[in-house]
């Protein structure tokens, strides 16, 4: 599988009353044509800012550091000037915001808003790209009755499959995903899913899933990245990511996912809380709450070193020349 | 933008009968709020001067002549249907029908008030949303101050400074009334003069008021600016311009358009100050003249005026925002 998306050294900062955040911190990952990577962690580990980045669509008082890397068959999107970024946007690389619930305009029909995006791109006509927006509200599960409803007349579910046509309508060639079915009930969170993976199917679509929900990343996802504090601590092929981890974090992303089937057993949470970015450890981030830690894991800082062959793992445990 | 459905038609007339009320409601408390202040009828309907020496016949004959001496309810049927038939009374020192003074004052008034929100809504709204959409920058930073300085200024307090700069000092604009008072020419000499004595007023209101309406536009934009359609619709490609001018005040216009109507009111209010200051012959002025004359059924009269203006205003506000919110238009549907 070649590379689709390659990004190295990706530091996105916030400048704060207390002073700067690293909320993205020296971020590489790469996603394959034809492959969805889904990211995963808790609440301010930085997916959010880490999915805005790859758009560049941070806003201030945010911004990215110079001197990251990002790719897109082979071109250094960084490295645009921004009044070109637009035109890349959506047809380049798409987003799939999160809170899809919120990511309609509540004053515009949906088919109009799906239009607009290929409106903005082309040449099309509005006729024609009204045309070209049916038919993708349709792929996605829209019937056509509710094509020219306001997205208040919809249910969760379809202003999510509304937000996920517009941003296919443009066939781009990454599409990058923020928590798409957080906020949705499970049965639709499962239906979502199916279209995404369908889509992955008819479309090849290559993707960055975003998600805090480790189980329904592993389910559609070939790779998973793990995050942690603003930096990926583990990387490698979904399933054996998810059946043997390898970093703690991960080890207890696993262990808090409650089990329907087998013996009944107390559900695992993470102790302690995620890291205050302002005040990080000086060693390895997860040191504080890891029930694996030892003695140099509070001063030496471990990096993303390959375990096995396509696995990846930030943590001392399997680090031997890194400890002291 | 659908056409009006036979739904549309009866929740418009819904939202009139509504109003009617509030109508009838205001026409009600008019007639009451002087039959409730301290002191007798004759306090007001008679020269104070003369209060102390007249007699009691002439006092019955005084009450006669406005029907104080009947029942209050017969009083009160009286009222409307005088309404109904234009009647507001007779001034009390004009001796003229206040409907006629009231006639005569209302087109300055009009377009006094009417340019004043016009224009107060296009700048004040208008630089409101420039600043949201420049957030952070220099731009935000003066338009912030200045229109806040001039939300805090009182109107008569700007009226005067602009006469004594521009009249005065200056002495580019006539300063008095709304048209020359002798020697004046017709046609568009006479706009001209006039267009010069509406230019202060005009201007001292707009600046009043713009304020308001800057601070409403700028935190309505900057609040959509912040929701996640306006990333979704960067995201899809649009540029900056188009997401903010497409989408973020597409949205932003609903709490100006109330801002607006309710600024009809206090306008209305800036304009019996603003009015005073310049001497122009409105209904703010004719408010302030029968103040301190004590010309009762005039002050009625206006009062009248102003609120069914008020209420149009609102109205027209409220038959508006389902145009613009389909969200409303669902809600009022139920």
């Amino acid at each position: 599988m070649s590379t689709l998306l390659e990004v190295r050294g990706l530091n996105t900062v916030y400048r704060t009353t207390e002073g700067q955040i690293r909320a993205v911190d020296g971020v590489d990952l790469s996603v394959g044509r034809g492959e969805i990577l889904g990211v995963v962690g808790e609440s301010g580990s930085g997916k959010t800012t880490l999915a805005t980045s790859l758009m560049r669509l941070i806003k201030p008082p945010g911004r990215i550091l110079k001197g990251g890397e990002m790719l897109l068959d082979g071109e250094d999107l960084f490295r645009l000037p921004r009044s070109e970024m637009p035109a890349r946007r959506g047809r380049d690389l798409a987003l799939i915001p999160q809170s899809a619930m919120h990511a309609l305009n509540p004053v515009i029909p949906v088919d109009k808003q799906v239009a607009e995006a290929i409106t903005t791109h082309g040449e099309a006509s509005r006729k024609a790209a009204l045309r070209t927006a049916r038919e993708r509200l349709v792929e996605v599960g829209i019937p056509p009755e509710r094509h020219s409803a306001y997205p208040h007349e919809l249910s969760g579910g379809m202003r999510q499959r509304c937000v996920i046509a517009m941003a296919i309508v443009n066939e781009p060639k990454l599409v990058i995903a923020d928590e798409p079915v957080s906020g949705l009930d499970v049965v639709v969170q499962a239906r979502i899913l199916r279209l995404i993976s369908d889509l992955k199917e008819s479309r090849s679509l290559s993707m960055m899933l975003v998600s805090h929900d480790l189980p329904t990343v592993t389910r559609v996802c070939d790779r998973i990245a793990v995050m942690y504090a603003g930096r990926i601590v583990e990387t490698g092929e979904a399933r054996t990511v998810f059946e043997k981890p390898l970093h703690p974090y991960t080890r207890a992303l696993v262990e808090a996912v409650p089990r329907v089937r087998g013996p009944k057993q107390d559900l695992q949470s993470i102790p302690g809380d995620p890291p205050d970015l302002h005040h990080l450890p000086p060693g390895c981030n997860f040191e504080p709450r890891c029930p694996a830690a030892f003695a140099d894991c509070k001063t030496v800082d471990p990096s993303l070193e390959e375990v096995e062959p396509g696995r990846k793992v930030a943590c001392l445990l399997y680090h031997d020349d890194e400890r002291e | 933008m659908p056409r009006p459905s036979g739904a549309a038609w009866r929740r418009i007339g819904g939202r009139v009968a509504q109003y009617a009320l509030v109508l009838l409601v205001a026409v009600s408390l008019n007639f009451a709020i002087p039959r409730l202040a301290p002191g007798t009828p004759i306090d007001y309907l008679v020269p104070s001067e003369q209060v102390a020496t007249i007699t009691p016949e002439q006092r019955e004959r005084v009450l006669a002549q406005f029907g104080l001496e009947k029942p209050l309810l017969e009083q009160y049927r009286l009222y409307l249907t005088g309404i109904l038939r234009g009647d507001l009374g007779v001034s009390a020192q004009q001796g003229r029908p206040v409907v006629d003074m009231l006639l005569e004052r209302l087109p300055w008034t009009l377009v006094l008030v009417g340019g004043a929100i016009t224009l107060a809504t296009v700048v004040g709204g208008g630089a409101g949303f420039l600043s949201a959409a420049r957030r952070g920058g220099r731009t935000e930073a003066w338009g912030l101050a200045l229109f806040m300085f001039l939300d805090s200024m009182p109107p008569f307090w700007i009226g005067m400074l602009l006469l004594v700069f521009f009249s005065g000092y200056l002495d580019l604009l006539p300063v008095f009334g709304a048209l020359p008072t002798s020697g004046a020419a017709g046609g568009f000499g006479l706009t001209l003069e006039f267009a010069q004595r509406l230019v202060l007023p005009l201007v001292t209101l707009t600046m009043v008021r713009a304020g308001w309406l800057f601070l409403v536009a700028r935190s309505s934009l900057a609040g959509e600016l912040s929701e996640d359609y306006i990333l979704m619709a960067e995201a899809k490609g649009l540029s900056r311009r188009q997401v903010v001018l497409g989408h973020g005040v597409r949205n932003a216009l609903l709490p100006l358009v109330t801002a607006v109507a309710v600024e009809v009111g206090t306008v209305v209010g800036g304009a019996t100050v603003v009015e005073t200051v310049f001497s122009y012959p409105g209904l703010g002025r004719l408010i302030y003249e029968s103040v301190l004359s004590r010309d009762y059924l005039v002050l009625q009269g206006a009062f009248l005026l102003l609120a069914v203006g008020v209420i149009l205003a609102n109205l027209l506000a409220d038959l508006l925002y389902p145009i613009l919110d389909p969200r409303v238009r669902a809600e009022s549907l139920r």
